[in-house]
């Protein structure tokens, strides 16, 4: 089963952030008070689409190949994400 | 064959690939327009005469999709965020007025090829426009927002002003040339 990392407290609705890190293979267990990332803070989906995007050299033209989807309908979905991330930074911010 | 496909073909086809099939489906409604004499002078207006050589014909789809393009672009350019082609544009506004064979396809027919003012088949035929017609624009529209990767209010006022537009324009240009 792939759970979900969760974002957002369940009680609240703020944004989690991180407390602690464990190793598995030693047990060593870390402490502290960390922000998750922008790219977890992500859907699923957009995040499967930046790494996709990143194997593909960064071309549009073979993402739009691999997803069997034309070319500008590739290139909305990627600004939909960089609008998402500009949203993240400012919320961040 | 979805049913999507059929009002919105861009999620799948664009670019040059769309340049292509529309312009092969412009060519043969206008090869048919002039076999049947089916003027489009612009896209809200279908008028019957066999009087013209085949360039008119071409010239009246010609013109009105390159201007209803130019307007779309010019819009994209101004209010889109995306990096807009225009390859994309000129192709999707070119498939997206295939269905505007339909009329002078049924007017091959021999019950349709010549009939009177106001009789049963000009109805016919003004029906079978008429849903292209529509077909036409609903593909217009998603051709532009997929195109331009444009939303809400922009989108849909930006869409009517760049098809009244290039209908002025189009019926302008054609008084002009023919």
């Amino acid at each position: 089963m792939n759970k979900r990392l969760p974002l957002k407290c369940p009680s609240c609705e703020n944004l989690l952030q991180v407390k602690q890190l464990y190793c598995e293979n030693c047990n060593t267990e870390v402490t502290g008070l960390y922000s998750l990332p922008v790219i977890s803070r992500l859907s699923t989906e957009d995040q499967k689409f930046i790494l996709d995007f990143v194997k593909a050299s960064g071309s549009l033209k073979i993402m739009a190949q691999n997803m069997k989807l034309s070319y500008p309908t590739v290139r909305n979905l990627l600004d939909e994400i960089i609008n998402d991330i500009n949203n993240l930074d400012t919320d961040e911010e | 064959m979805k049913s999507s496909n059929l009002y919105n073909p861009f999620t799948k086809i664009a670019g040059f690939k769309s340049f292509i099939i529309g312009l092969t489906g412009l060519l043969i409604t206008s090869y048919l327009a002039f076999l049947t004499g089916t003027h489009f002078n612009g896209l809200l207006n279908i008028d019957f005469a066999k009087d013209a050589d085949y360039w008119v014909f071409l010239t009246e789809n010609l013109s009105n999709w390159l201007l209803m393009s130019i307007f779309m672009y010019a819009s994209g350019l101004m209010l889109s965020k995306s990096k807009i082609r225009i390859v994309d544009i000129l192709g999707t506004t070119l498939l997206s007025r295939i269905p505007l064979v339909i009329a002078p396809l049924f007017r091959i027919l021999p019950v349709f090829q010549s009939f009177v003012f106001q009789s049963w088949e000009m109805y016919f035929i003004i029906g079978f426009y008429l849903v292209s017609l529509i077909w036409t624009i609903i593909l217009f529209f998603n051709a532009f927002k997929i195109s331009c990767n444009l939303k809400n209010e922009k989108l849909i006022v930006s869409f009517i002003v760049s098809i009244l537009l290039s209908e002025i324009c189009t019926k302008l240009i054609l008084k002009i040339v023919i």
